[in-house]
């Protein structure tokens, strides 16, 4: 797995790559709640995640719960076919905003 | 009857779990199935993997796992075996979804993309052994 941050519109763009499984899932879990707790609100860029298992999605799914605890803004953004794939049979893909590119967030 | 395609001893590092997916899938990719048929058995695989490293092995890197790739007419079949303390099969069922929190999703992603989850008798009675069994040839509609 590859981390890279950027600003974009006012928000951190997380963007992770390559496989996000057991191994590597605390990692991104430590970036996203880091950023979270720097109070930055958070798009996490899914776009180039080769493979996600139930683990990296729960990290997901905990910067969801922090963001809106805090007040924060959080979603996920260009959400590729293999993240989609376990979103959806985890029925989370109705859950987190999810938005195609960072011109989208004024939706959020 | 059964054809064993595959068998290979993996730690419970979870570092092995990338090395595991490309094991599976170059054997997939022999049998004929679809693209969509190897994702579903390699996620599958994957989280069962998951589940022996958190829940049988308590995270220990230098457990054993044992994955058995077999061919049963339209099926394969994956054994898992491992070399834990029995776990509790009452405790190994899907969670309400409903629910938003982390965690827990493994057994419903299995459940979800396999044609059937049981365990068997581990082999002289040490450890479980997870048969999780997939029809190549149904229609499967994400991927």
């Amino acid at each position: 797995m590859e981390c890279t941050t950027r600003i974009e519109n006012g928000f951190t763009v997380i963007a992770l790559a390559g496989e996000v499984d057991l191994h590597y899932s605390p990692k991104a879990r430590e970036i996203i709640l880091k950023y979270l707790a720097d109070k930055n609100h958070v798009l996490v860029d899914l776009s180039e995640v080769a493979y996600i298992d139930s683990s990296g999605v729960a990290s997901l799914v905990e910067g969801f719960q922090h963001a809106r605890t805090h007040d924060l803004k959080f979603a996920l953004m260009g959400v590729s076919d293999a993240a989609m794939q376990i979103l959806q049979l985890s029925r989370l893909d109705k859950v987190f905003p999810i938005i195609a590119n960072a011109t989208e967030t004024d939706q959020l | 009857m059964h054809e064993s395609l595959a068998r290979r001893s993996f730690t419970s590092d979870t570092i092995e779990l990338q090395a595991i997916r490309n094991w599976l899938h170059e054997i997939l990719q022999q049998q004929a199935c679809s693209e969509n048929c190897i994702n579903d058995a390699i996620l599958a695989v994957n989280e069962a993997c998951m589940n022996i490293i958190q829940h049988a092995y308590y995270g220990r890197a230098d457990g054993e796992m044992i994955i058995e790739v077999l061919r049963e007419k339209d099926h394969l079949v994956f054994q898992l075996t491992d070399f834990a303390s029995p776990v509790d099969i009452n405790k190994c069922q899907p969670r309400v979804l409903d629910e938003v929190r982390p965690g827990g999703l493994g057994i419903h992603i299995i459940q979800s993309v396999m044609d059937s989850m049981q365990f068997l008798e581990p082999p002289s009675n040490v450890g479980n052994l997870l048969e999780l069994k997939l029809n190549i040839h149904k229609q499967r509609d994400h991927g």
